[in-house]
């Protein structure tokens, strides 16, 4: 016999009168039940009980009748046609509810319909008192639906931490932008670009210095875009984008020329014009995403310098015409923005 | 007036209609066990239990439910072998209403006061196993056979723990008339003094006896449907086996209640005023409670944990029991 079950047999009968002890508790204690016709339990908010039909809201989409998976929901409408506004102009139709019904028979309360009424027309009401003799009756129509409006209880509180609707008109950027603001037009911070700061700054002056210029990047891309009209989320978006792109840029990694938007003129690059250079467009079309991050490295002359040594040492190579121009093209920009070449072991500043 | 009174108490055919009065409060004591049953379960699972029938917290339940027998179908499958079947209801409800012609309810007033009260009592009280047997062989159902030799196994094996405790006391109060018993407690219950492991032993084979949790799993009511009285309905069922399990619960009570606890003997020689039978019920409804706060609490055993049970620690510890008694009263210590 080993030591759990002899430890057994010395408290042998303590959990029988520990049993004893949790029932005379729980019977000395009053009794939880809710003696139901009399009282009603208390219930949770957003409980669901019966769907209410807020009438004017409903425009006739038919969005709940398709979606529910019962297809207990009944709707008939007709069209009608409004006065045209003015000479010449469309007479505008639109829907006319005739008959909305909910068969609560079939209804499973899952609450479909209300999720997608676009229109807000269905609510949930905590109402479950709606017991029939007779099941046709339990077919509720437009009248009892609308009845049903009366019970409907205020949206509950919204959860802590929860982003509340108002916060989608505020600029995004609020914080930053006065920082930024002031700063003049100073789009080049020249030692951003480069990956490794200049020898006479401390590390938290360089932390610093990217940042400020990311958010003066970020403020500039958003305020364009907002101009040219995107939705404040998608202008937000991509600032902080270009953002993110101007702290981390390196030699090493530029970013690619991806981004949907084209700013038209990207301002950030601002002496884009390669005078004797032929330059067809300004850093390509798709490259205006890379416009944020500021152009560094060489000036303009240099680069174009460096375009015409490439070129001529591609041609002496022997490489195709159009291959020598490309490549010398590509060496001008690399130079340009102070990125590194393909073969350029170790960062620097501008190449050439 | 009172010797009028005594003259007609006197006449024995009037005082023996009396006691046998008393027989015939067996059923509304069943009604409203039943009911205090049902309202402790209830308020032990932190709910109400009835609170309807009878408008004041359903005081009417288990009339209602009597009434509700009543007006049932009387079943019988045609493999039944009616005579038997019929006859069960009697037989259980003969073991369990007889014990009560001994218990005293005060020093008087017993229906027979035997010189050998206590082992008609036990000897009585066993009737109601052919009556179980008796069901599952009758019902022509295997089920109700299994369950019914089931039952009587259990009955058979707690007989002796029952028989053994009891006969610890007849050692210690030195009678085995049930009023002589009561009166050797005058001065402290034997459960406190004397026989405080016979008490428990009684108590825990009294429990079996009625087939009451933890020890009913003949009955098994959610799993087997009580088992031998599966194809019992209406009232057969009403007075053979519910009417039969409480009458008899009661009657196990008042012994134990007489035996350990001193009867109608008062607790303490100050309250003498209170009399005899209200001391009685209120020990009896002592000994209730207990077997339904026992009932609510404890799992129930498995047949074979029961018998281990009964052949391996109530027989030896009531043996044991019987011996310390002798052995004190020998040495005139208690």
């Amino acid at each position: 016999m080993n030591d759990e079950s002899k430890l057994k047999k010395a408290t042998f009968g303590t959990g029988l009168l520990k049993g004893l002890g949790i029932t005379m508790r729980h019977m000395v204690s009053k009794a939880v039940t809710v003696q139901y016709p009399d009282q009603i339990a208390p219930l949770p908010p957003r409980s669901r009980g019966v769907i209410a039909l807020k009438e004017e809201n409903c425009t006739v989409c038919m969005l709940c009748a398709r979606e529910c998976p019962d297809w207990c929901i009944y709707i008939e409408d007709h069209k009608e046609r409004r006065a045209p506004k003015g000479e010449g102009k469309r007479a505008k139709s639109f829907n006319v509810l005739d008959r909305f019904a909910i068969d609560y028979a079939l209804c499973m309360y899952c609450g479909i319909c209300v999720e997608v009424c676009p229109y807000d027309a269905l609510f949930w009401s905590p109402e479950f008192e709606y017991a029939e003799g007779d099941i046709t009756h339990l077919t509720h129509e437009m009248d009892r639906l609308e009845d049903w409006m009366r019970t409907v209880l205020p949206p509950s509180p919204l959860e802590e931490g929860a982003r509340g609707p108002e916060l989608k008109a505020a600029a995004p950027v609020a914080a930053p932008a006065p920082a930024a603001a002031p700063a003049p037009a100073a789009a080049r911070p020249a030692a951003v670009e480069t990956e490794q700061r200049p020898a006479g700054m401390s590390e938290a002056e360089y932390v610093e210095q990217r940042a400020a210029a990311g958010r003066l990047v970020r403020q500039k891309v958003f305020e364009e875009e907002i101009a040219k009209g995107s939705d404040p989320r998608v202008a937000e978006a991509r600032a902080k984008a270009a953002e993110m792109r101007a702290r981390k840029a390196t030699l090493a990694d530029a970013p690619p020329p991806v981004a949907p938007v084209a700013a038209g003129a990207p301002a950030a690059p601002a002496p884009p014009e390669t005078g004797p250079a032929p330059a067809p467009e300004p850093a390509a079309p798709p490259k205006p995403a890379a416009t944020p991050p500021p152009a560094a490295g060489v000036s303009a002359a240099e680069a174009a310098e460096v375009r015409q040594r490439v070129y001529q040492e591609e041609m002496a190579k022997g490489s195709d015409p159009r291959i020598a121009e490309a490549r010398a093209k590509a060496a001008e920009m690399r130079a340009r923005k102070g990125t590194k070449g393909p073969q350029a072991p170790s960062g620097g500043h501008s190449s050439g | 007036m009172v010797t009028t009174l005594h003259h007609i108490l006197a006449n024995s055919i009037v005082l023996l209609a009396l006691k046998l009065g008393v027989l015939l409060l067996l059923l509304p004591a069943t009604l409203v066990v039943g009911y205090v049953e049902l309202k402790v379960m209830a308020h032990m699972q932190h709910r109400l239990g009835p609170m309807y029938a009878g408008v004041y917290h359903g005081w009417a339940q288990t009339l209602a439910d009597g009434l509700k027998f009543i007006q049932k179908e009387d079943i019988m499958a045609a493999a039944t072998d009616r005579t038997v079947f019929s006859m069960v209801p009697f037989i259980t409800m003969l073991g369990a209403a007889l014990t009560f012609v001994v218990i005293p309810f005060s020093r008087h007033g017993v229906i027979a006061n035997l010189d050998i009260g206590l082992f008609y009592a036990l000897a009585v009280s066993s009737i109601s196993v052919i009556g179980v047997l008796a069901a599952g062989w009758a019902s022509a159902n295997k089920y109700s056979l299994m369950g019914g030799l089931r039952a009587a196994a259990q009955l058979i094996a707690y007989e002796l723990p029952l028989v053994l405790a009891a006969a610890a006391v007849a050692m210690q109060a030195g009678s085995l008339s049930l009023v002589s018993i009561a009166e050797a407690q005058r001065y402290v219950p034997f459960a406190i003094w004397a026989q405080p492991l016979g008490f428990l032993i009684f108590l825990a084979a009294a429990t079996a006896e009625v087939s009451r949790t933890p020890f009913d799993m003949p009955v098994a009511e959610a799993e087997i449907i009580t088992g031998a009285f599966t194809e019992y309905s209406a009232m057969k069922f009403a007075f053979g086996l519910f009417a039969a399990e409480y009458i008899a619960m009661i009657g196990m009570s008042a012994l134990a209640a007489t035996l350990f606890l001193g009867g109608y003997v008062p607790l303490f020689p100050f309250l003498r005023f209170v009399p005899g039978p209200v001391w009685f019920l209120l020990k009896t409804a002592l000994i209730i409670f207990l077997l339904i706060w026992i009932r609510w609490t404890f799992p129930r055993l498995r047949e074979d944990q029961l018998q281990k049970f009964a052949w391996k620690v109530l027989i030896p510890l009531s043996l044991v029991n019987i011996f310390v008694t002798g052995a004190l009263k020998l040495a005139h210590l208690t």
